[in-house]
């Protein structure tokens, strides 16, 4: 339920934009995506290392 | 075997594109090497990292390349006839990797037919996207297929069946587990790896993936509103019925369009969205 309502709110205003708008929006949109992705990645990489070493 | 005269291939300077153009280029004298730039895609300019060495292995002769703007043509394929759409189809509007796909497909038509081409690759393949991408369906393609033929233009992929690359799971992207390619799977990474254009059989997301291609995230919004909702909602079969029936709807209008054009119709759209 939480999940539709957040995709309705984000993909629901980049149906009405226009051309230049809706871009932007959905480039900036993947940026933050992306952005979090690498965050995660990074992070439970570096606990696994941290975790490795104290277990060495 | 004679010859065939020419040829245009999509070229987006990735594996499945580069793989099309080393199973063509020996079956033609000269390859039309296609690229698109529009408004949100970035470092097009990367794209001629491959095409430089595609040259020097190929011939400098073999190859004409040509780069072509699409921001108007992606704009009248989004928006054209959008309200019917809307209602129609809701968040399949925002398929941007269809969509665009489309622009450029009904762009390269019209590139064919100022210089009298009539075959037309890509590196199209079954499973991109986890299988599910909005441009590489099954369904899709066929209606970009069909949309060629009504120009008398073949179009196809000669990379289409082959396998992709097997995605890796969180556990093994971390090093967590081990999982291994079956040998005999030939991807199209595995055979640019045997012709020895690349030192590894798969560099899709790698930074020299990252070199080679133009830079585009505008689809995370499409993955979210299909992906993740449309498809765990109704399932992939409903999803690529959909998907089948709304670029046909697209493909119909384009037709109809890129017709006017041909017969000189003094109120046909592209007269102002050529470029």
């Amino acid at each position: 339920m939480i999940k539709t309502f957040f995709i309705y709110l984000v993909c629901g205003p980049a149906l009405l934009m226009p051309c230049k708008m809706r871009i932007i929006y959905a480039e900036l949109f993947g940026w933050t995506v992306q952005g979090f992705y690498y965050i995660y990645y990074s992070t439970m990489k570096i606990l696994l290392n941290e975790l490795k070493n104290g277990k060495k | 075997m004679a010859k065939n005269k020419e040829a245009v291939i999509l070229y987006s300077g990735g594996t499945d594109s580069t793989c099309a153009v080393f199973l063509k280029a020996p079956e033609f004298e000269k390859i039309h090497l296609i690229s698109y730039r529009r408004y949100g895609i970035f470092n097009t300019s990367n794209i001629d990292y491959n095409v430089a060495r595609l040259q020097s292995l190929f011939g400098k002769d073999k190859f004409v390349r040509t780069v072509i703007d699409i921001d108007k043509m992606y704009k009248l394929v989004v928006y054209d006839n959008y309200f019917k759409n809307l209602f129609k189809f809701g968040f399949f509007n925002l398929a941007v990797c269809g969509l665009c796909k489309m622009a450029m497909h009904m762009r390269t038509i019209l590139y064919c037919i100022d210089n009298g081409i009539d075959t037309v690759f890509d590196g199209a393949n079954k499973d991109a996207g986890s299988g599910i991408a909005t441009d590489q369906v099954k369904e899709v393609v066929s209606v970009i297929t069909d949309l060629y033929k009504s120009f008398n233009i073949s179009y196809s992929s000669p990379v289409y069946e082959m396998n992709g690359p097997k995605n890796l799971t969180w556990q093994a992207k971390l090093g967590l587990s081990k999982e291994e390619e079956p040998e005999d799977v030939k991807t199209t990474g595995t055979f640019l790896k045997e012709k020895g254009f690349f030192d590894s059989d798969n560099v899709k997301g790698s930074l020299i993936d990252k070199k080679m291609q133009a830079r585009c995230f505008q689809q995370f919004l499409s993955n979210m509103a299909l992906n993740s909702h449309f498809i765990e909602k109704y399932g992939v079969e409903k999803y690529k019925k959909t998907l089948h029936e709304f670029f046909t709807a697209k493909s119909q209008r384009m037709t109809m369009h890129i017709k006017d054009f041909l017969n000189g119709k003094e109120n046909s759209i592209l007269f102002r969205y050529k470029q």
